[in-house]
C-alpha cells in the first residue's frame, strides 16, 4: 500500500456546501417578518418622499384661504380635491405630508450618517489603540452622555439659526453614542483575533488593518445602530420643529405641523393625528429594521 | 459479576437541520459496570459529545432523544420527566466533568460555595457535612491546603487545579457513573498526565463506572479498559483497548491509528485520511465511511454494515474481510538533518529577552514578567526547528517578536543578518509569514478565500489583477486546494482546507522562513496529518526552513531536525531532533516526554499488567 499522497488529501469534492455568509443572510431575511413589514414601510416612505412632486396633489405651500381647516374626505364637509383636509390657512394637509416625508427622511439619514462618522471614527481608534487615546475618547464621551441633549440642542439652535441642514447638524453631533460604545468594544476583540496579527505580519499599515481588516467586520452593528439612530433622529427633529426651534414655516415638517395644529386640536384633532400617526410609522419602520438586521446578523441564528 | 450501572441500547440522537433531520448519534449501544470504564474516541463531528450530553439530559432544543433502553441504576431515563432526572439523578447518580476548566467555574461565588451547592440543594447533606467532605475531596484531588482554599475564588486556580476542582465537584455527592468531555484537552502535557491519573485512581478506588470522551488515542490508551471508535455518529468498533488500538479491525480505526504521529518508533510519512466526515441525513443505506476509505469495494454501498464479532468482546461494523496491517514504517524522504553547517543563520537571536511591566497606580506596586529570557538561538536555512515549551513558557511572545508584531525589550534578533525593527513592511513579509494555530480565527470572515490569498499582494500593490490571480491559482494547488474555493468564504471550508489557505496566504510573497505556531493543535488528528505532510513536502521542494512552535511532542518527533525546550521563558535544552527527544540530559526534558501519552506505551505497559496473574 503506498501512501496517500498530499495532492489527493484534500476533499476534492466540495463540502457539503455551506452557505456563504450572504446567503445566510438572505436565507434569515425572508424568515423575518418583522423586518420585512420594517423594511416595507422604510422603503415605501422613501419612494413617497424621492417622488413627492409627482405624488402630491398640490402646491404644499399654495394658501387657499377659501377652504381654510377642511376636514378629512371621510368627516363631514370633507372634499375629493383635499383627500386629507387643509390647514389653518388652506394649505393641502396630503401634500404637506408628503414633502414632511422629506424632511424628517432627510434629518434621519443625514444626522445617523453625521453620527456615525463620529462614533465609528472614535469607536474603533479607541478600541484599536487602547491607553491614551482611549482615556481621551472616554471622557469625551462621558461628557457627551451628562449633557441634556434635547436642552443644548435647543440652544446650538437658537444660536446659530434654524434650518434644515443646521438641525441635521446638531442632532447628529449629539447622537453618536451608541456607535461608540458599539464599536469600541467589538474593536477590542477582533483586534485580539489572528487575521489582525496576519495582516500585521504581511506588513499592512494601521491604516490598511483599520479599513481592511476591522471595518469590514464591523459592519452588521453599525447597520444595526444606524436604523435606531435614524429613528431617535427623527423624533428629535420632530421634537425641536414642534418647540419651534427646529424646521421653520413655511417648509411642511411633522413635528411643525403638530405645534401648527395644537391650537386646534379639540376642534380639528386631525391636524394633530396625522402628522403624528407619519411619525409613528416612519420610527416603527426604522426600528422594526434595525430589530430585524439585529438578529439576521446575530451570530447564532435567532429567529 | 459486578452490577450494571449504565445500560444503553440504540441511543439516537437526531437534530432537526434546515437541511433535514440529522443522525448525530445513531443505534449507539453499551453497559457499563461498576468500576468499569469506557473510552469514546472519535474526531469532531462524529457524535462523541452528543452522546454524553444524550446521557446527561442536557441536549440542545434542537435535538430529539431516542433509545430502545436507556437505564442507570434501576431508573428507566427514557419514562423519567426532566425535572425528576434534575431532582434526583443529576449530579447525584451521574456526574459529568466538562472541556473547559476555565470557564466551567463561576467567577463570582468561591469554589467551597460551587463545591457544596449541589449536595446541600438536593438536600443529601446539611452544611457543615458537605463543607467536611469538601476538604476531604479537595485533598483527595491533590489541592493543596484545602481549608484556605475552600474560601478562595476560581481565578485563584491555576488551570490544572481547576480541573481538579471540577473533578472534586463531581465527585461530591459520590455518583455511580461519571463522563469525563475532554477533560484534559485544554491542559498542558505534564498536567493532562497528572489529571488522568487521579481520574484513573479514584474511579478504581471509589468503583465508580466513567466515561471519557476524547480524541486522543493517546489518552485512551493510558486511562480506559474499554474503548469505542466512533464516526459520523455510530460506534464502528468496540473491544479492549489492547483489542481495538492493538488490532484494529476497522478501516478508520486502523487509518487513526496510522495517522497519528508517535512520540517512539521510526519516523513514517503519516497516511492522511483524505476527504472529510460525511454528515448523514435519512436512512443509513450505506458504511458511513466508505468515500474515505482506502479499501471501499462495491459492497460498501450495498447496505449499512451489522456488527461482526472479531473475538469475544471485540465488534466492528464493516463487511470487508480483515486487511492486512499495512506497512506503517516508510523512510522520509526528507526527515534527516540537512547538511547545512556552513550556511550563515538565517534567523539568529541574541541574548532577546522581552520584559512585560505593569505600570505603578495608587492601588498597585508595579511588577514586572520576564516572558522571554536571555534567549540565544540559531535557525539555519532549510532547517525544521521546533521549540517546545508548555503554555506560559514564552514561545508564542518569541513567535511575536520574530514576526515583528512585538518589540524586544533587550537583545537583538536578525533576519538574514538584519535586524527585524529595521526590516519593514513588505521587506519582512518577503523573509518570513506566520501560520497560527487556529484557522477560524486567523481568516477574514467576511473575505473570499481568493482574495484572502492574494492579500499580500494586493497589500503592497504587487502585480496586475491577472498576475496576482494567476499567483493564486499557482499557490493554491501547491497547497493541494481545488481552484473552485477562491470565490467561497472561510465559513464554507473545513479546519484542514482552511489552514491550507493560510498556508498559501503565506507562501505567496515566496518567504524564506514560515514561523508555524502550533499548526496542527486545532486540528483532527486525521486533518493534521495532511497539513504535517503538507509542511514537510514544501520544506523538500521549495527549501523553506521552518520554525515551529508547538507543545505537541509526536509533532515534533514527526517533522522537527533540531529542538529547543523553552521553560518560563528560558531555553532548558537543545540539540538535534533525535538526540533530545530518545536521551533528553535535562529533568524538565524528561518530564514533558514521558507525560506524553503513547498508545505503543500503554499497550506494552497494560500488556505486561494484564501478563502478569497468568505468567507468575
Amino acid at each position: 500500500m503506498t501512501p496517500p499522497t498530499v495532492q489527493t488529501a484534500p476533499a476534492a469534492d466540495m463540502p457539503d456546501r455551506a452557505p456563504t455568509p450572504r446567503e445566510i443572510l438572505r436565507r434569515r431575511a425572508l424568515r423575518h417578518r418583522g423586518f420585512q413589514i420594517g423594511l416595507s414601510i422604510l422603503v415605501g416612505l422613501l419612494v413617497v418622499a424621492l417622488f413627492a412632486p409627482l405624488l402630491a396633489p398640490h402646491d404644499p405651500f399654495a394658501q387657499t384661504l377659501s377652504a381654510r381647516m377642511l376636514p378629512p374626505v371621510w368627516a363631514d364637509g370633507g372634499r375629493w380635491d383635499y383627500p386629507l383636509g387643509t390647514d389653518q390657512v388652506g394649505r393641502d394637509y396630503l401634500s404637506r405630508l408628503i414633502y414632511g416625508a422629506r424632511v424628517s427622511l432627510l434629518v434621519g439619514f443625514g444626522a445617523a450618517t453625521i453620527g456615525m462618522v463620529i462614533g465609528v471614527t472614535l469607536g474603533v481608534l479607541a478600541g484599536y489603540f487602547g491607553g491614551a487615546v482611549d482615556h481621551a475618547v472616554n471622557f469625551v464621551l462621558t461628557a457627551q452622555l451628562a449633557l441634556p441633549g434635547l436642552l443644548l440642542a435647543m440652544a446650538l439652535v437658537f444660536i446659530i439659526g434654524p434650518s434644515v441642514w443646521v438641525v441635521i447638524g446638531i442632532v447628529g453631533v449629539l447622537h453618536w453614542t451608541y456607535y461608540l460604545v458599539v464599536t469600541r468594544s467589538a474593536t477590542m476583540r477582533l483586534r485580539e483575533i489572528e487575521f489582525v496579527a496576519a495582516a500585521k505580519a504581511l506588513g499592512a499599515s494601521r491604516r490598511q488593518v483599520l479599513i481592511g481588516e476591522i471595518l469590514p467586520n464591523l459592519v452588521p452593528q453599525i447597520l444595526v445602530i444606524f436604523t435606531f439612530e435614524l429613528g431617535v433622529a427623527i423624533l428629535a427633529e420632530s421634537a425641536l420643529s414642534f418647540l419651534g426651534v427646529g424646521i421653520q414655516p413655511p417648509t411642511p415638517s411633522w413635528g411643525l405641523m403638530i405645534a401648527e395644529g395644537k391650537e386646534v386640536m379639540f376642534f380639528r384633532p386631525w391636524q394633530v393625528v396625522l402628522p403624528g400617526i407619519a411619525i409613528f410609522l416612519l420610527v416603527v419602520g426604522a426600528n422594526l429594521t434595525g430589530d430585524g438586521l439585529r438578529d439576521i446578523t446575530a451570530p447564532e441564528g435567532r429567529t | 459479576m459486578a452490577e450494571t450501572v449504565l445500560d444503553v441500547e440504540a441511543l439516537s440522537v437526531t437534530l432537526d437541520t434546515p437541511s433535514g433531520p440529522l443522525a448525530a448519534v445513531h443505534h449507539v449501544s453499551f453497559a457499563l459496570e461498576r468500576g468499569q470504564s469506557l473510552g469514546i474516541v472519535g474526531e469532531s463531528g462524529s457524535g462523541k459529545s452528543m452522546t454524553a450530553l444524550a446521557l446527561m439530559n442536557l441536549l440542545p432544543r434542537s435535538a430529539t432523544r431516542q433509545a430502545t433502553r436507556l437505564r442507570l441504576l434501576d431508573h428507566d431515563l427514557t419514562a423519567l420527566p426532566d425535572r425528576r432526572f434534575a431532582q434526583d439523578l443529576a449530579g447525584q447518580r451521574i456526574g459529568m466533568i466538562f472541556q473547559e476548566p476555565m470557564t466551567s467555574l463561576n467567577p463570582v461565588y468561591t469554589i467551597g460555595r460551587q463545591l457544596t451547592e449541589g449536595v446541600v440543594r438536593t438536600g443529601q447533606m446539611d452544611a457543615a457535612a458537605a463543607r467536611r467532605r469538601a476538604l476531604e475531596m479537595m485533598a483527595r484531588v491533590g489541592l493543596p491546603d484545602p481549608a484556605t482554599r475552600f474560601d478562595q475564588y476560581p481565578h485563584q486556580f491555576s488551570g490544572g487545579q481547576r480541573q481538579r476542582v471540577m473533578i472534586a465537584m463531581a465527585l461530591m455527592a459520590e455518583p455511580d457513573v461519571i463522563i469525563a468531555d475532554e477533560p484534559t484537552t485544554a491542559l498542558d502535557v505534564t498536567v493532562q498526565a497528572q489529571i488522568l491519573r487521579l481520574m484513573a485512581d479514584l474511579q478504581r478506588d471509589l468503583g465508580m463506572a466513567m466515561i471519557l470522551i476524547t480524541h486522543d488515542l493517546g489518552v485512551v490508551a493510558q486511562t480506559v479498559d474499554r474503548v469505542a471508535v466512533m464516526y459520523a455518529g455510530e460506534f464502528v468498533e468496540t473491544g479492549q483497548v489492547a483489542q481495538v488500538l492493538g488490532a484494529p479491525r476497522h478501516p478508520y480505526t486502523a487509518a487513526l491509528l496510522h495517522a497519528a504521529p508517535e512520540p517512539d518508533g521510526a519516523r513514517h510519512r503519516l497516511a492522511a485520511i483524505p476527504g472529510q466526515i460525511r454528515p448523514v441525513y435519512g436512512q443509513r443505506s450505506a458504511c458511513v465511511f466508505e468515500n474515505r476509505c482506502a479499501h471501499a469495494t462495491p459492497d460498501c454501498r450495498a447496505g449499512h454494515p451489522g456488527l461482526r464479532a472479531a473475538a469475544p468482546g471485540h465488534a466492528y461494523r464493516c463487511v470487508l474481510p480483515p486487511q492486512p496491517r499495512p506497512a506503517a514504517v516508510q523512510p522520509q524522504p526528507t526527515g534527516q538533518p540537512r547538511d547545512v553547517g556552513s550556511a550563515p543563520p538565517v534567523i539568529s537571536l541574541t541574548g532577546v529577552s522581552r520584559v512585560f511591566a505593569s505600570r505603578a497606580t495608587p492601588f498597585h506596586r508595579p511588577h514586572s514578567l520576564r516572558a522571554v529570557d536571555r534567549v540565544d538561538l540559531d535557525v539555519l536555512p532549510g532547517e525544521t526547528f521546533a521549540l517546545v515549551g508548555e503554555s506560559g513558557s514564552g514561545k508564542s511572545t518569541l513567535a511575536r517578536m520574530l514576526l515583528g508584531l512585538d518589540t524586544p525589550s533587550e537583545g537583538e534578533i536578525r533576519i538574514d543578518g538584519q535586524p527585524v525593527s529595521a526590516l519593514q513592511g513588505v521587506d519582512r513579509a518577503r523573509r518570513i509569514q506566520p501560520v497560527f494555530q487556529d484557522p477560524y480565527s486567523s481568516l477574514n470572515p467576511r473575505r473570499r478565500i481568493g482574495e484572502i490569498i492574494a492579500q499580500p499582494m494586493a497589500l503592497h500593490g504587487l502585480g496586475s489583477a491577472a498576475e496576482r490571480s494567476q499567483a493564486v491559482e499557482e499557490v493554491m494547488a501547491r497547497v493541494g486546494l481545488p481552484e473552485a474555493f477562491r470565490h467561497n468564504y472561510p465559513n464554507q471550508l473545513s479546519g484542514g482546507q482552511r489552514q491550507r489557505v493560510a498556508i498559501a496566504r503565506a507562501l505567496i510573497l515566496r518567504p524564506e522562513i514560515l514561523v508555524c505556531d502550533e499548526p496542527t493543535s486545532a486540528l483532527d488528528v486525521s486533518v493534521q496529518a495532511q497539513i504535517l505532510n503538507l509542511l514537510a513536502d514544501l520544506k523538500a521542494e521549495i527549501g523553506l526552513t521552518l520554525f515551529l512552535i508547538t507543545h505537541d511532542i509526536g509533532v515534533v518527533h514527526q517533522i522537527a531536525d533540531r529542538v529547543a525546550v523553552m521553560q518560563a521563558g528560558r531555553i532548558v535544552e537543545r540539540g538535534p531532533a533525535a538526540r533530545v527527544l530518545h536521551s533528553p540530559a535535562e529533568a524538565y526534558t524528561r518530564t514533558l516526554l514521558a507525560a506524553v501519552p503513547s498508545i505503543a506505551r500503554a499497550l506494552a505497559t497494560g500488556a505486561q499488567e494484564r501478563g502478569q496473574p497468568d505468567g507468575h
